[in-house]
Parts: C-alpha cells; structure tokens; sequence
C-alpha cells in the first residue's frame, strides 16, 4: 500500500518536471519563427523586383529605338521579370487578405504591362522591318524612275530615316511636306514600286504613331504603384505579426505561472494522501492486531514490516526477535537454528519466494498451521498463519469415513440438491463401468434412458424432495449399454439447520440375484405349464412336489400325494423284478427311462412314458429323484392308425400300392408253390376326372368308395382289391383257370362299374377300362406283370374306353417304348441328363446380342440326344413338366448369374413356361421370386415365354399368374404368335411385352406374299401396342433384311447364330457387344 | 492540471520538428546579359544545355514512353521524332492519330528557346506545355491519373523515379523530366553558327548571301535571336492579310486570339523559330505550305507587299538549310 502511493508520487514529481523542462523550452524559443527572415526577404525581392522592372522599361525603350538586335534579350527579361513577380505570391503565402489583394492588383497590373511589351516588340518588328526594307526597295525603283523623282525617293527615305532615329515633330513635317509633293502625286498614277514604297512609309508612320501610343500604355501601366501598395501592405501585415508574437509571449508567461500554481497544488494533494495513508496503515496494524490468525508483512527488501501478535505466539522461539525492521533472513535462521520445532517452514517458504505459496504444517503441541504466503504488489509479502487444527481432525475424520465408502461394496453417489453427481465411489465405477470424471457433474438419470425409467424418476424425486427415504430396485444402464438391476437407496443429507443439501444413493448390483429369481418364476411357469407330469421326490423316495400335468394326468391333487410314495401308482403290470432293475439302473447310471402302464385315481390303467432322474448334491449323496412322464395312451393309437394308413387307403379301406405290391409278391410266391396262374386287372374309372371336376372332390370320393365297394362285393375273399391312384384300382384274381375267368370277372366289373352312381341328391355314370395281365403266361416278374397290365390297359383306353384288353406282346409294343421313355424321362431329371441351351436374340439394326433364349435338351446316356418335340409332349402327359420346368427355371437362373460373375454384358434370358405349368404351385409368382431372389437375379434380366394359346384358355387364373410375375417386373414374351387364334383383345387384356413371330411365318420371306403381309400385320400391331417384336428362325440374310426394313426391332435364328452352350454364348456375347446391350427384349 | 493552450501546443510541436531546409531549384539557363545575346541580330546556340543527366535520360525514356496514351499505342516521339527535325508531317500521321491533333506539329528541338510553347503560345513554359499534351481532353495521352498508376506499376520506373527524385511517379516529377529532356533537344554548331563564331569561314556563299538578304528583307525583324525567331508573336502578313485569301477561316486561325480573348490578337501567332525549319515542313500552324520555298514566297508577299525574286528564294532557303545544327542523340 505505501509502496504504491509512493511510486503514486514518484511518477507525478517526474510529470510536473517534465511538464516544467518544457514550459522553459517553449518560453525561450522564438514565438513565430523566421518571419523576420520571411520580412527580409520579401523586401528584398521587392527591390529586385523594382531593378528589373527599371531594366525592362530601359530595354523597351531601346527597343523602341530599335536599339535592339534581337529580342531574346528583352523576351528572357520580361519572362524573369513575370516570374520574381509571381514569385512574390508565394512569399506572401496564405497571408492576409489586403495583403494578398495587393499582390494580385500587381500581378494584374504586370500582366497588362506585359502584354502592351510584346504589342510593343511585334510593332516594333514591323517598323524595323520596314525600315530595313525600304533602301531595298527604293533601290529596286531606280530604274523607273528619273533622277528629280529618285532624289525625292532618296529624301523621303532619309526623312523616314531620321523620324525613326529621333522621332521629332520638325521631322514629321519635313516628311509629311515631301510626301505631299507634286512630282510623288504624279508617280502615284503609275503603277510599281513608288507605291509599294509609299504604302510601306505610311504603314511605318502608322506603326510609329501606334508605338508611341503603346509606349504612353506601357509607362502607365507601371506597376510601381502598386508595388508601393504591396511594399506598405506587406510592412503593415508584418506589424501585426509582431504585435501578435509579443501577445503569445505573456499569455505563455501567464501559463508558466498556472502550472506553478498547479505543481503546488499537487505537492498539497501529495501531503494530505501521505497523511492519509500514515493513518491507513495504523487501522490496518489494528485491525490485524485483532485477527485470530497470524499475520506478518515483510517489505521488498524481505524487512519486517509489521506483524500481530498471534503471529508470535504460533512461533514462541522467534517471538523475541520480531520487530519491524528485522530481516527474512534473520528470522529464517532462527527458525533453521530450531528446526526440530519449527520444521524449517520459513526455509520452504524462501524456497518459493517469488510465488504465492500455502504450506501446512505441525507444531510440536499436535496443533496444525497452515501458512499462506501472498506476494504483495509491490514486491513484498504478507504471510498469514491460520490454525487448522479442528479442520486437520474433521479432515481425517472425514478421510476414514471415505475410505470406508471407497472400500465399500456397494456403489455411492452422492449428488447435490439439482441431482448433479457430486461424488461416486470406486465400486461405482465397477458396476456401472463409468469413471467418476466421466459423470462428474452429470444428473444420474443417464443411468436410467427409457420412457418407464422417467416415470421412476418422478417418482424417486417426489419422494427424495420431501425429505424421505427412497428404496426400490430399478433398471441401470451400464456405460457400454448392457443393462443391470441395482437396488437403490437414496437418502437426503442435511445440513445442521435441516435443510436437504445433499443426496445420498446407494447403489447395490443385484443382476444375479434378480436373474436367480427370474429363473426360479420361470422354471415353475414352465412347470406349471408343461403337458408332462413331473413328481419330485426326496432321497426316501417321498414326494415333494408334483406338478399340475401330474394332476391332470393321474387325477391326484397335490395334496393326495405329497409325502406318499410314488407307488401308490403303481398298476400291477411291472414285476418287483422290473422295478428292481428301474432302480439299479437309475442309481448306476443317474437316469432312467422306459414305457410303464400306471393306474389313475380312477383306477383306469395307461401307458406312459416315464422318466426318472436323480438330483445329487454336491457331496455326490442322491437327494432328489425327478420323475417326469407323459401318457402315451394317445400316442399308441396314433401310431396303431398311422400303420394302417400306410398299408391301406383312407378312403376305400382297401390296400395301397404298397401293400398291393406285397400281395403281389406274395401270390407269386405261393402261386410258384401252389402251381396255380391267376390274373392281374388293371382298372381305370373312365371319366372320373370329369367327375371330380363337375361335383367337387366330395362327390368324388364318395363315388370312389361306392366304387370300391362294388368291386369288393364281385370279388372272393381270396382276391386282392387294392388302389392304386385316383381312379385305378388292381385286383389279384387268384386260382384263374383259364383267361375267360378273368375276362367274366372284367365284363362284370365294367357293367357294374358303368351303373349309375347315387351321389347325394345327383347321379353320376362313369366306365371302366380294364388292363389284364396273366401269371405265368405273360410273366413271373411281379412288377413286369404290373406294367403288361398297364400296357393292357392304355389299349383298352385308346380302343375308345370301357372294355377290358389282355396283355398283347406286339401291340404293346410301340406303347411299352413310349412308357419307357416316360420312365426314363422320369429319371433322366435325377440323373443329370438334361442340360440347356442358348440361341442368341439380336438388334435388327446393330446386330449386338440383346438377349437368349433358352432351351433345354435331353441327352439320354444310351439313346443320344432327343429331340424335344418328342419328350416335351411325354413329360406334359406324364405329369412331368412342373418338374421339368422348374428344372429350367433354376438352372437357367443359375446360368445366368455364373455370367454375371463373369461381368458380361448384360443380356436377358427367357425361358418357356408351358400351359401345364400355370396351373402348378411351383410355378407361382412367389416361387419364381424366390428362386430369382436366390441366385440374385434382376427381374429385368428374366423373361417367361408363354405360347399364344395358353391365354385362351382359363383366362381368369392366367391373368392372375401374369399380373403377379410382371408385379415382380418380369416381362412375358408371346411365342409363337399368330398360330393360334388369339385376338386384339387378349393382347390389351394380358400385359405381354413382346411378340414373337413364329418360324413357320418366317420361313418362307421373303417369297411368300401372304407371310409377308402377316408379318406386316403383326408388326403393325405391335408398334400400335407399343409392343416389342423378335421374329423367330431367321436363317437367311434376305429374311433379315426383309424384317429389318419392316421395323421388327429383334431377330433370333440360326442366320445369328444356332443355341449354344452357355461357355460359347459369352464368347458370342463378348464378341457381338459393341457397348452395354439395351437389355429391352 | 489545467489544460495546455493549442498556442502552446503548437509551439512544443514546433520546437521538435527538423527545420524545413528551403531547397533552392537553381537551373541553369542562358544567361539574357551575354554579349553575343543582346548585340548580334542571330545569336548562335549555346553549346551546353545544362541538364542533370539523370532527369534528362528519364525524361528521355518517358518521351518515347507509349504506355502514356491511352490505348498505349504512341509516345511523345510520335508526333515529335527527335531524329527527323522534331516535328512529324501531320498528314502522315495515322487517321486515328491525324484527327488529334488540330494543327501543324512545331518542333521540339530549340523549342526551350521560345518565349512561350505553341503555335497560339497557350504554355509559358514546356512544364505547362507537358501538361497540355497529356490530359486526357487532348486525347493524346491517358491522363495523369491512369499515367501516375501505370508509372507506379512498371517497377522500371517505380526504382527510376526514385533514384532520380526520391519518390514514386507523380505528375510532377513526369512533367518535369520530360521538359528536362526536351530542354535538352537543342541543335548546336549549325554550319551558320559557326560561321558567326568565325570556325567556318568558308560557309556556302548562298547562305551568306541568303542572310544578307534576310537582313535586308527586314525578316531578321521577327526572326532574330538564338532560335532566328520565336521570341514575340506577330501577325501572319504584316502588310496585307494573309487569310483574305482563304475561303474559310477556322477556329484555330484566330491564333493568340484564343489565348488572350483581347481583339487584337486575332490572327496572331508566335513567330516561328527557323532553327530547324529546313527538317520540318509543312510551314506555317496550319501547314499550309508544303515547302520552304513555298514558305518564302508565301511569306515574303505577306510582310513585304510583293513577291521576291526565285533567285533570293534560292539563297533565303540556303541561309535557313545552314541554320539547322546538330542535336545532341544522347541527350546531353
């Protein structure tokens, strides 16, 4: 403080002195500068300028007297002097107004004289001119003229002469009289040069008049008068300068004398601060005195300045030694000298003597200091001992509860009153995985995210506010966002005057015990909800629990049988010995389970299954068997009808093909040991489909059982009945003596079968066909005999129905190699036989491949390729081609995405679907998708081929197929188009995309005028549908260019190329790809 | 503390500044008192024209400087190619060029040894005269904003001007370094002047006798001094007007007229110098007179009243051919 006010005085001594330096400099330096030099000088241009001004009016006179040679000199003379007198403007400077007013009357009146110079010098020109002419030309009129007239030219020219050298009124006269003289009068008449002398005499008495004038102008245009003006105005401005100068110099002295005054001024001020800060520093010496904490002030210089008592006391061995004045120094070595006592603190103080510093330390008496020690500003420092003993205590207090907290295995958090985290502890951090610095501050909500956790919340803080208790279990989140269950406890903390500061929250990880619980409620819900009976039972094999299924099953509440023995059950049906066994068993191996017949409270008797377990515990001592069982009494009916099922038919109650092909087996056998033939019929229900179809499934079958009846009731009990299929039936004619048998058995069965059928309120005719196969005639082979009479029977079908036909070698022969090929159609799917090819559709107009279509073709591994116009129509009537096309959907699929791997162009592929195939589940839009799905195949990538004729008929379930798989973004392709008869309308009703122009249109274009004018036709449609158009069998470049002039954007046919195998179709597309195909069919 | 009065303030601010040194601007200049120059009708050209070299050689480079027209397309030396008399034929001036200027070009050369620059002599001096040629009204020339930028903008001329005068490219500093220059183009040793001094005794006979007829047809009337003329302004036929003959008198005919605005001066144009007159026709402001001898004879017939003979003609033209001097082709 003191070092303050003094450097406060220091520095404004310095400013009143340099204030004072100052004043002294600017008191004696010259008040206006130079202006006597500036006064000097302009009287000094000013009597320059009156020399020139004299020297020009000399030479103007001399030149008037054409004295002057040339004009340079007078022309530099009167340019110096236009210059000295503008340059007088500058001298004067920004000066006063008269005085400026002065010199621009001047500068105006130089000009004006100026200017009649250089009319003096052009006149002055002329007359010399003149004058130096005239001899000339008075010379050159010699010749003309007679000496009387030439001695007049000679006087006129003298008379001239002398008026220029002394211009006089005498001479004037003279020269006035000559040229009135009678004999020039005379020579006037005459044309020459007497006149042009005249004329130029005249001119140079007109010139000298003119110049006299002039010269009169000029001497009055002198501008000496104005220059007098200018020289009074000019002493005048400079007396007023003066007169303003010596005014400065007082007020400047009156200056130097207020800021003596002030300087005292500010000495008075200056004494009354030290004064008051004399009377400062004794309040601030009380005031410490008063204070309970030590206090001691050291000056720059490390003296004491002052200190308080208390101060002393704290240190009883410097005690003695403090007094103002004494030094830092001394007193550190008094406190080293006691070091034992005093710790040496003042060393460590000196150590960071340039900081503010607080150090702790302990007296000898158990009581703790703490110094603070603070620099001062002006350089000093103030030290202040603070006896920290009871905050020491409460600290250490403090420091063992929490490390009670710390170490406890609960989680803590104290928070403040808005719920932000003050504190967690370490076992916090442990469960909830965040580090205290990380929820430092944050509200401890964070813990609980969740619309459910929120309404908690509320809840903890309703009750947490009012100054309670709050316990419950709630849901935590941890850092990594794994979730726990924590019991919660939060509780106010108050201060002394009851007000809640603090909160509380003591968190405990009770996940496990939580899950344990889980578990246990959901073990017994599991219990309670099995269909399985479950009894428990302890190591005295006494029951414990049973479960509600036991109840069920058994009837005996829980009640009944707790603490009984489990074989109260028993039916009687195991022997002691199977019981014995169930034990031993269950003892060695720790479980047990067999089919057991058990007896309900009802005293009904069951089967079940049982299974026992025994529970160990951790010893290895049994102390629990579990026995879980279920009645099985449904289960073995089940499995009783599930036999039959399999041997016999549900509908008719007679045997199967399976069983029917045992039976077979077994009538060979004995009809081998026996001896005896018998005969094989094979029975088709002619017109059964129709049937089905026009009374429904229900009438059908009914008719079917009606039928089987009455073909049981022609039979003996030692014939074999069995279906085969839908409408077929067989029959095992045992003991056949000859065919005739059979064929009365077959005529019965066919009239009996042809009677009319009562279907509820309806009745319904069918026929019946009959195959016939004979053992031993035809064959011994059970299955070969099945196929004769098959055989047998497609005759007797194709011979117009309802007849019966016996097996016939020759005739069955075309048929048996068509059913073969059927056969080997059937296997030729399984075994790899079939394989697909590709032909190439193209652009008309580039040629690039946009497209393939592909076709599947058999190569049978004995009888080589065949052709698919033979075993298409066979897998149709087989039932095959849902199979088959589905086959060639898939791995067409496949196809296609193993060329996308290998980064082809894009292209798309088309398949044929067939009408068959419509109809077939598998064909359905959402199998097509999810085979496209699982080979990743685009949908604009696949087209399905359907022929023209498919649309005519069921339109309804067509249309349906279409629109699902163009949903899918598949396009459909018409092929074969114009063979058929459909019509404008089926292709707006059906969203097709594209046509295909059958080969047989194709093959004959150009030539064929009709074929032309169809193709035109269609491809007329199609512009107008908006339709794109491939034409099919294009073979030859005459056919392509026909097509291509009619606008038929694609082609496909063997003039591009025939179909490929899939390798040699990505050459091909690799080769006829100029760019990214459009991938538009 | 009371506060310090603006006198005494201005007074402390006084006592700290650097006196203003005035830097007297000595040129030197021939001087009006020589002998030869107020006692001979001709006076021959001095033979130093007492340039510093630095401004000279500056202003030379600015004279032939076209980055000070405006499409920087032409200098200075355009119109006043110092190598050939110092004045261009206007007609062979390019079109675009031709239509600025008005009147016939004077020459450069000597032209410091006029009493004003100009036909009408509207310049006093040939700072003035620089002034003239590059505003922008003049359309010859960008105007001295645009030339100041483009000067500051060329470093050859920002480290230039100042060496030479110690600041950046300013109007100033241009106008005077190119009349610096220009008062260096004059044409020493000419044949006649050496005559005069007594070197060439044996100068053409043509020419003394074309100068004693220049004596004798009072020329030397007008055309005396160190440029034979240029020192006062005259009427273009002393003794009959030379514009009678004209059917159309332009603007530009009125001569001083349009300087002065006083009557008088109609018809009144500085005296040409004939210094150089043999290397720059066309004669007279409008350049009316294609050749010298046409100029003659024009001339005379004006001042005298009546035609001279072809002979004087042939020995006047002799007398003016002997004038002409050499000029200095570094420019000092």
């Amino acid at each position: 403080m003191t070092g303050d006010v003094d450097r406060f005085f220091v520095t404004l001594r310095i400013a009143a002195l340099i204030g004072l330096c100052c004043l002294s400099l600017s008191a004696c330096a010259p008040a206006v500068p130079g202006t006597t030099n500036d006064h000097q000088n302009v009287g000094e241009n000013l009597a320059k300028l009156v020399q020139t001004d004299q020297s020009l009016d000399n030479m103007t006179l001399r030149l008037v007297n054409l004295q002057l040679p040339n004009l340079d000199g007078i022309t530099e003379l009167s340019r110096q002097f236009r210059l000295a007198s503008q340059r007088l403007r500058q001298d004067m400077g920004l000066r006063e107004a008269d005085l400026l007013e002065a010199v621009n009357n001047y500068l105006q009146r130089v000009d004006l004289k100026l200017e009649i110079l250089e009319r003096i010098k052009f006149q002055a020109a002329i007359l010399r001119n003149s004058l130096s002419y005239l001899p000339k030309a008075v010379e050159s009129v010699q010749p003309e003229v007679d000496a009387q007239q030439q001695a007049l030219m000679q006087a006129i020219l003298v008379s001239v002469q002398q008026h220029n050298l002394l211009p006089s009124p005498r001479h004037r006269l003279e020269l006035h009289q000559l040229l009135q003289d009678p004999a020039l009068t005379a020579l006037k008449h005459q044309e020459g040069g007497v006149n042009h002398i005249l004329f130029h005499v005249h001119t140079n008495l007109a010139v000298r008049d003119r110049l006299d004038r002039l010269l009169a102008e000029y001497f009055e245009a002198a501008p000496a008068h104005e220059l007098r003006t200018l020289h009074i105005a000019h002493a005048h401005y400079f007396e007023r300068l003066a007169d303003r100068t010596r005014l400065q110099n007082m007020e400047l002295v009156g200056l130097v004398i207020a800021l003596f005054i002030g300087l005292l001024l500010t000495l008075l001020h200056l004494r009354r601060a030290n004064q008051l800060a004399r009377s400062t520093f004794e309040k601030l010496r009380d005031a410490v005195e008063s204070t309970t904490e030590g206090f001691a002030l050291f000056d720059a210089n490390n003296h004491l300045v002052l200190n308080n008592r208390r101060f002393g006391e704290h240190y009883p061995w410097l005690r003695d030694h403090l007094k103002p004045g004494v030094s830092w120094q001394t007193l550190e070595q008094l406190d080293s000298a006691n070091a034992a006592e005093s710790q040496g603190y003042l060393s460590r103080l000196s150590a960071h003597a340039g900081d503010d510093r607080q150090i702790t330390c302990r007296l000898p008496d158990e009581r703790w200091l703490q110094i603070s020690q603070n620099r001062t500003q002006d350089g000093g420092r103030a030290l202040i001992q603070v006896d920290i003993s009871t905050a020491k205590h409460t600290e250490d207090q403090l420091r063992r509860l929490s490390r009670a907290v710390e170490q406890s295995p609960v989680g803590v958090t104290i928070t403040d009153r808005r719920g932000q985290i003050l504190y967690v502890n370490p076992h916090f951090e442990e469960i909830t995985g965040f580090l205290a610095e990380e929820v430092m501050g944050r509200d401890p909500r964070f813990l609980t995210p969740g619309e459910a956790s929120q309404k908690l919340n509320r809840e903890i803080w309703r009750t947490i506010r009012s100054g309670k208790q709050w316990r419950g279990e709630m849901r935590n989140c941890r850092k990594d966002e794994s979730t726990f269950w924590a019991s919660v406890s939060i509780s106010p903390v108050r201060d002394r005057s009851g007000n809640v500061r603090e909160f509380v929250a003591v968190t405990e990880d009770i996940t496990v015990r939580k899950e344990t619980e889980e578990q246990l409620s959901l073990s017994a819900a599991v219990l309670a909800a099995t269909t399985e009976a479950i009894a428990v039972t302890d190591e005295d094999n006494r029951i414990v629990m049973v479960n509600p299924a036991f109840t069920r099953i058994t009837g005996y509440e829980a009640n009944d049988v707790l603490g009984s023995n489990p074989s109260m059950l028993s039916s009687g049906r195991q022997t002691p010995a199977f019981y014995r066994e169930m034990w031993q068993d269950l003892y060695a191996s720790g479980h047990w389970e067999n089919e057991i017949w058990n007896r309900r409270k009802d005293g009904e008797i069951y089967p079940e299954w049982l299974s026992l377990t025994l529970v160990r515990d951790k010893q290895g001592q049994p102390v629990n068997h579990i026995a879980v069982f279920s009645d099985i009494s449904h289960r073995k009916e089940a499995e009783e009808k599930i036999r039959w099922q399999a041997q016999y038919d549900a509908l008719t109650g007679l045997p199967n093909r399976y069983l029917f092909r045992d039976r077979l087996s077994r009538a060979v056998a004995s009809a081998e040991r026996s001896g005896l033939p018998f005969a094989l019929l094979h029975i088709d229900l002619d017109r059964f489909k129709l049937v089905n179809d026009s009374f429904g499934h229900q009438l059908g079958d009914d008719l079917l059982a009606q039928a089987a009846d009455r073909i049981n009731r022609l039979l003996r009990a030692t014939d074999t009945v069995a279906r085969l299929g839908a409408d077929e039936f067989a029959i095992i004619l045992t003991d056949v003596e000859s065919e005739k048998t059979a064929a009365t058995v077959s005529d019965h069965l066919i009239r009996e079968l042809s009677r009319a059928f009562s279907l509820e309120t309806q009745q319904a005719f069918i026929g019946a066909s009959i195959g016939i196969s004979l053992y031993p005639a035809d064959s011994d082979d059970p299955a070969t005999l099945i196929r004769f009479a098959d055989l047998a029977l497609h005759r007797a079908k194709a011979a117009g129905r309802g007849v019966y036909c016996f097996y016939h070698p020759e005739t069955d022969g075309y048929v048996g190699r068509r059913m073969q090929l059927e056969i080997e159609l059937r296997s030729a799917l399984d075994g790899n036989q079939f394989h697909l090819q590709f032909q190439p559709i193209v652009n008309a107009e580039t040629g690039y491949m946009h497209g393939a279509e592909c076709l599947l073709r058999w190569n049978h591994p004995k009888m080589g390729p065949i052709s698919p116009a033979t075993f298409i129509p066979l897998a149709e009537e087989g039932g095959l081609m849902p199979s088959i096309g589905l086959w060639v959907l898939q791995n067409a699929c496949a196809q296609l995405a193993r060329w996308r791997e290998m980064a082809l162009p894009p292209f798309y592929v088309s398949v044929n679907v067939s009408a068959r195939q419509l109809n077939d589940p598998k064909m359905a839009p959402k199998h097509i998708e999810r085979i496209m799905r699982a080979y990743g195949i685009p949908a604009k990538l696949l087209v399905l081929e359907i022929t023209e004729s498919v649309l005519i008929g069921n339109s309804d379930r067509i249309r349906q197929w279409i629109d699902g798989v163009r949903r899918l973004g598949i396009r459909i392709s018409l092929d074969d188009f114009g063979t058929g008869y459909s019509s404008l309308a089926y292709l707006k009703r059906f969203p097709v995309s594209t046509l295909k122009i059958d080969r047989s249109f194709v093959k004959d274009l150009p030539d064929d005028p009709n074929d032309a004018s169809l193709t035109e036709a269609i491809l007329a449609i199609a512009r107008s549908l908006k339709l794109n158009v491939i034409a099919e069998g294009v073979e030859t470049p005459e056919q392509v260019e026909f097509l291509r002039r009619r606008g038929c954007p694609c082609l496909q046919g063997f003039h591009f190329s025939r179909p490929l195998d899939p390798d040699q179709l990505a050459r091909f597309v690799t080769e006829n790809t100029g760019r990214l195909a459009d991938t538009t069919p | 503390m009371k506060p310090l009065s603006p006198l005494l303030f201005g007074t402390l601010l006084l006592l700290f500044c650097p006196p203003i040194s005035a830097q007297a601007q000595t040129e030197e200049r021939p001087s009006a008192d020589q002998s030869p120059a107020t006692t001979q009708i001709i006076v021959p050209v001095p033979q130093r024209h007492g340039q510093a070299p630095a401004k000279a050689a500056l202003g030379k480079q600015l004279f032939n400087e076209p980055l000070l027209s405006p499409d920087r397309s032409a200098s200075c030396a355009t119109c006043h190619p110092v190598d050939s008399g110092g004045a261009k034929n206007r007609r062979s001036l390019p079109e675009t060029q031709r239509r600025r200027v008005k009147l016939d070009i004077p020459s450069v050369i000597n032209s410091r040894f006029n009493l004003s620059q100009s036909w009408d002599g509207r310049a006093p001096d040939l700072e003035t005269q620089v002034d003239e040629c590059l505003q922008p009204e003049s359309q010859t020339a960008a105007g001295w904003p645009a030339i100041e930028r483009r000067l500051r903008d060329n470093p050859e001329y920002l480290r230039a001007f100042h060496r030479v005068y110690g600041t950046e490219p300013r109007a100033e500093q241009v106008r005077d370094a190119l009349a610096s220059y220009q008062r260096t183009l004059i044409s020493t040793n000419s044949p006649f002047d050496r005559w005069l001094r007594g070197e060439n005794p044996h100068l053409d006979a043509n020419a003394v006798a074309g100068y004693h007829l220049f004596l004798d047809y009072g020329c030397a009337a007008c055309h005396n001094g160190i440029n034979v003329g240029g020192n006062l302004y005259s009427y273009l036929g002393a003794y009959g007007d030379s514009f009678e003959g004209r059917g159309r008198k332009r603007p530009s005919d009125l001569g001083r007229f349009n300087v002065t605005g006083n009557p008088d001066d109609r018809f009144v144009f500085k005296v040409p110098g004939l210094r150089m007159a043999s290397a720059s026709a066309p004669y007279f402001h409008d350049g009316s007179a294609a050749t010298l001898n046409e100029a003659i004879e024009t001339m005379t017939f004006y001042q005298l009243g009546r035609k001279i003979s072809a002979e004087d003609v042939r020995m006047l033209v002799a007398f003016i051919v002997s004038l002409a001097g050499e000029i200095p082709r570094d420019g000092q």
